[in-house]
């Protein structure tokens, strides 16, 4: 694949993880905020920051 | 003598009464056998629900579960009980809020999303691929997930029951489809054109509008087809923010009440069903050949 092609599509991928990361964070925030347990999201949250950061990662590396 | 011996073989000249042979032959070949097998089953497979459901529309309510495949005790009166207001159905202002939600969600996400697509595909900013991205990311979010924010937002606002309230969540789900299938139509399109319109003294808005939109026509008219049918046929939200009178067919027809409780009005429904889908069947008939010139625009780059 083209390295430009390439790039363009972990763009991509970065801006649907990061949709994803910023719901998480909201969820988990709001969670919080109101004293519901907040494991789950706080744990998906996680998981979205670190798919992301991978991601970015590659991004660079290219 | 020489064309009948040629027959058949390679480079042979057929007399125009032996062709149809050839073709018969070229025909029936197994791989076409399989072929026509697997259409023929696709066809019926996504036509057979539709083909019961007008069938059922055009039968006579004591014949409602018979199971004759082909129309049997033939009647209009369930197309008269689809639209009679004396059992509290309103299917014909059903209709008329189905077209204004759709019409109006159409216009702005194709107003919106064909900046949107423009700017994505044809200007050179930084994270431009990101922010499609986000724009995918927000139409993979389930509506059903949306369902209750978007209800107690629009009751403290005092939206539930207007049209406001159905327009805009189904911009929401239509402008992703708009800007992503626009974004593919106009970076196909060549820059010289819009470079051209500028040296013969246009501004880029201008070229934008006298040069840039009039080719994208085709591309606009599909995205429009694909967001009017999706806000057509959108059933979950309208069902929960909607009230009598901005209700739209899909939640009007799941209302329908017969003429005894606890009765469900099948073949006024059917009917109901057949008069929803018939206007959207003969749109794609008709303008197939621009919605496949449109949705394939943007998957070859040449």
């Amino acid at each position: 694949m083209h390295p430009r092609a390439r790039a363009q599509r972990l763009e991509m991928v970065i801006g649907i993880l990061g949709f994803f990361a910023v719901v998480a964070f909201i969820i988990t925030v709001v969670a919080e905020l109101r004293g519901q347990p907040a494991l789950r999201p706080a744990l998906v949250l996680a998981g979205f920051v670190v798919a992301l950061a991978a991601v970015v990662y590659v991004r660079r590396k290219n | 003598m020489a064309s009948t011996t040629a027959v058949g073989g390679r480079g042979g000249v057929a007399s125009a009464a032996e062709r149809p042979a050839i073709r018969r032959r070229r025909r029936f070949t197994f791989g076409s056998v399989r072929s026509y097998i697997g259409i023929a089953v696709i066809v019926i497979f996504c036509l057979a629900p539709f083909y019961w459901m007008v069938v059922t529309a055009f039968r006579q309510v004591g014949y409602t579960f018979d199971t004759t495949p082909w129309p049997t005790h033939v009647t209009l009166d369930n197309f008269r009980t689809a639209f009679s207001t004396s059992l509290g159905n309103h299917f014909g202002r059903a209709l008329v809020n189905s077209a204004i939600i759709g019409v109006s969600t159409t216009i702005l996400a194709v107003a919106v999303g064909c900046f949107a697509a423009y700017a994505i595909a044809r200007l050179d900013f930084r994270g431009k691929y990101l922010v499609l991205g986000v724009v995918l990311g927000a139409s993979m979010f389930p509506g059903v997930a949306l369902l209750t924010p978007l209800f107690q937002l629009f009751t403290s606002i005092h939206w539930i029951g207007g049209y406001q309230a159905l327009i805009i969540p189904d911009i929401s789900f239509a402008l992703p489809l708009t800007v992503y299938t626009l974004t593919a139509f106009f970076a196909e399109m060549p820059w010289e054109l819009e470079e051209a319109a500028v040296v013969d003294g246009c501004t880029p808005g201008q070229a934008f509008r006298k040069v840039i939109l009039p080719l994208a026509a085709p591309g606009l008219f599909t995205t429009a087809i694909l967001a009017f049918i999706s806000s057509w046929n959108e059933f979950l939200l309208a069902s929960e923010l909607s009230s009598d009178k901005t209700q739209p067919v899909t939640v009007a027809i799941a209302q329908f009440t017969g003429s005894q409780p606890h009765q469900e009005p099948y073949t006024a429904v059917m009917a109901a069903g057949t008069i929803v889908t018939v206007p959207l069947v003969a749109m794609v008939l008709l303008l197939q050949r621009r919605i496949v010139a449109g949705l394939t625009a943007g998957g070859v780059k040449g």
